[in-house]
């Protein structure tokens, strides 16, 4: 196991083009740290640096103290699953599992005991003899991180190891990832795209965009307190309602957006929001923040028409329309409420989110 | 199956075979815009590959300009065409030769084709990358007729420079043109010169189509470049290096006729290592005119190719069943 460091790495293709603007970061030695963004934002090149698979323009990057810019892959002590698992077409399972310490000239028999004991603990003791291609997803998945495995390397870098598995069998390798993470407790750095692979999984989540980090921290408190817009859009699913408007101060704030005035009453951001008044901000909902309330309740804050209704299972999704602005609103089942109707919906107002419509930054 | 062996009326088979007609009508007609595009070519190909089989007869005839292939007499015996053509000598050691100089330009054509698409895959400069193929691949567009000048130029006696090159080391000069047993490494040497790089395009298409993340992944297991090339590149290329290799050895009987006459020509001294079944046969055709025997050993060579294709396919099966051809 080892500590992975980011002093200031960037890496700028030779046609110019920037793709990472310069990341700093610590992964604590143990720690599972997911790099997720959007397609094209880095995270794979990030990823790759580490490797040592693309080049370091500028910076220092160091695994477990050692600074290795310019260490080859096979000596960083590290391993990776690849996206498409990159799996011998032409090797066994066994022989998969095997390559890289029969490569180190580790003897046979060792070489057979770590395969065997992989294979068990991946439960692929009955595919050892098998090509890659006659393997399902979740089997071929399961042998890539066992290549990986095998050699008990310092850091595991795994580049969207789920993104070809169907959604039940992501979740179930989900949950064994995450089962192996605690039984090995090796540094790990897990990319995604997919946001809830990345709150689940990860211990703490670097959120990237355009090559740039946006935000750093545990997936809660990025959940919970989004450094800016692209953040409180990016995770959530459905994503956080963002409502642009002016503030008002009266009794109490209020926001008039398009759609009419929202009532605000006195968030816990007020000192924050103090220089605020008269001018413009984004306010940002979750959709759970919202729901419904009789109509002759005093804590309606705003009124909505239902356009779709999403049962699934546990809750229902109400896509709504505030005058002209869209909401999303999650709430338990059984909502009495039909498509065409006009709703009233309370807000959470301990849980409201200000952004600077300028640059997206967080007020409070 | 089941459900057809499963039919009420206890006929499955005839069912079967109604269904089968059926479908075959059924797929006819819906293929019929691409069966009408290939109708020209299964036109020309029985024209040219199918129908002429017919000429195989003359292997079997004592063949006479005024009766015509058919019209001519047949042998006796039936084999006597191919009983001249085993008996002789001449023909025995000119089929040894066929087999015994093209299994060895198999074999380092196979070495040096796949080693030097290796190398042009390990180039990072495209432009040396060019430049280095071009210059492999253009000896190709080179005639054998030049070749066996500049073959000439380089190897006679008296004035070659490679027995100028040997005396300006001190050595004794060599007469190649004397020395039959030289020439398998000679035309080796010329054969590989020519169609090296002509030969290294497959295999480079081939090397150049597998996925880069094996190359990644095998880096980061720990593999050097050449543990690359012998783990990932090789194994990958296997399909094509059967698939060419079949191919060559189903024209193992086949000599280039272009080259063995253009290199060697009329030099009788090195008939012992250079006389082809090609050229045995066109010497006999210009000496004695004899049609049968020609064809006895054209209809000789097909069906020898055509086993060896058999017995190599079955031999890739063997070693590995996706890789065989049928």
């Amino acid at each position: 196991m080892a500590t992975v460091s980011l002093d200031n790495v960037r890496k700028v293709y030779p046609d110019g083009q920037l793709a990472i603007a310069g990341a700093s970061f610590d992964i604590g030695d143990g720690e599972l740290l997911v790099l997720v963004g959007p397609s094209g934002c880095g995270k794979t090149t990030l990823l790759r640096m580490i490797a040592g698979l693309e080049t370091v323009s500028a910076g220092t990057l160091r695994i477990g103290g050692r600074v290795v810019n310019d260490v080859a892959p096979k000596d960083r002590d590290i391993a990776m699953v690849f996206q498409n698992y990159a799996l011998y077409p032409h090797m066994t399972v066994a022989e998969n599992l095997g390559f890289s310490l029969r490569l180190r000239g580790t003897p046979r028999a060792e070489i057979a005991q770590r395969v065997d004991e992989i294979a068990r603990l991946l439960e692929l003791e009955q595919r050892l003899d098998a090509r890659p291609a006659a393997l399902s997803g979740g089997q071929r998945q399961r042998v890539a991180l066992g290549r990986a495995m095998v050699r008990q390397p310092a850091v595991f870098l795994l580049d969207e190891p789920l993104s070809n598995l169907d959604a039940r069998l992501r979740q179930s390798m989900r949950v064994e990832i995450a089962r192996l993470h605690r039984r090995f407790g090796t540094t790990t750095v897990y990319v995604t795209h997919d946001q809830v692979e990345a709150m689940t999984l990860g211990q703490r989540i670097v959120v990237l965009d355009r090559g740039a980090i946006q935000q750093i921290d545990t997936p809660m408190k990025l959940y919970e307190c989004p450094a800016n817009l692209f953040v409180a859009g990016f995770l959530g699913s459905p994503a956080m309602n963002l409502l642009r408007g002016t503030l008002h101060a009266g009794d109490g704030l209020a926001l008039a957006t398009a759609g009419g005035t929202i009532p605000l009453g006195a968030p816990p951001q007020m000192d924050a929001l103090d220089g605020w008044r008269d001018r413009e901000v984004i306010l940002g909902l979750r959709p759970e923040d919202l729901h419904p309330l009789a109509a002759d309740d005093p804590a309606a804050a705003l009124e909505a028409r239902l356009e779709v209704l999403e049962p699934v299972g546990n809750e229902v999704i109400l896509h709504l329309r505030h005058g002209d602005l869209p909401l999303v609103a999650r709430t338990p089942p059984g909502i009495a409420c039909a498509p065409g109707e006009t709703m009233h919906l309370g807000i959470a107002l301990q849980r409201l989110h200000f952004f600077d419509p300028r640059d997206g930054a967080r007020i409070g | 199956m089941k459900t057809i062996t499963a039919t009420p009326k206890g006929r499955p088979e005839r069912r079967l075979a109604a269904g089968n007609k059926h479908g075959v009508l059924k797929e006819l007609y819906k293929n019929r815009t691409l069966l009408l595009m290939f109708l020209p070519v299964a036109v020309l190909l029985f024209l040219f590959n199918y129908l002429p089989l017919a000429g195989l007869v003359i292997a079997f005839k004592n063949f006479s300009f005024d009766k015509g292939i058919f019209g001519s007499d047949w042998m006796h015996p039936l084999l006597n065409n191919f009983d001249y053509l085993m008996s002789s000598d001449s023909a025995f050691r000119a089929i040894r030769n066929t087999i015994l100089l093209n299994a060895l330009f198999i074999v380092v054509g196979l070495v040096f084709e796949v080693g030097l698409a290796l190398l042009l895959n390990e180039l990072r400069n495209k432009y040396f990358k060019s430049v280095a193929q071009s210059l492999t691949f253009l000896p190709f567009f080179i005639s054998w007729i030049v070749v066996g000048v500049f073959t000439y130029n380089l190897l006679n006696y008296e004035s070659g420079s490679m027995n100028r090159l040997l005396e300006w080391f001190g050595l004794n000069p060599v007469d190649f043109y004397n020395s039959p047993g030289l020439w398998p490494l000679i035309l080796t040497i010329a054969a590989r010169w020519k169609s090296t790089g002509y030969g290294a395009i497959i295999y480079l298409a081939a090397l150049t189509s597998i996925d880069h993340t094996y190359y990644e992944a095998a880096e980061i297991d720990g593999a050097t470049r050449w543990q690359q090339i012998r783990h990932i590149s090789l194994p990958m290329l296997r399909p094509t290096i059967i698939i060419l290799t079949l191919l060559a050895v189903g024209r193992i009987m086949n000599a280039d006729f272009g080259m063995f006459y253009a290199m060697v020509g009329d030099a009788s001294l090195l008939f012992p290592t250079t006389d082809v079944i090609d050229t045995f046969v066109y010497r006999s055709l210009r000496q004695t005119g004899d049609i049968g025997m020609a064809s006895a050993a054209g209809f000789l060579q097909s069906v020898v190719a055509f086993v060896l294709v058999l017995a190599s396919n079955f031999a890739a099966r063997k070693i590995d069943k996706d890789s065989a051809i049928f």
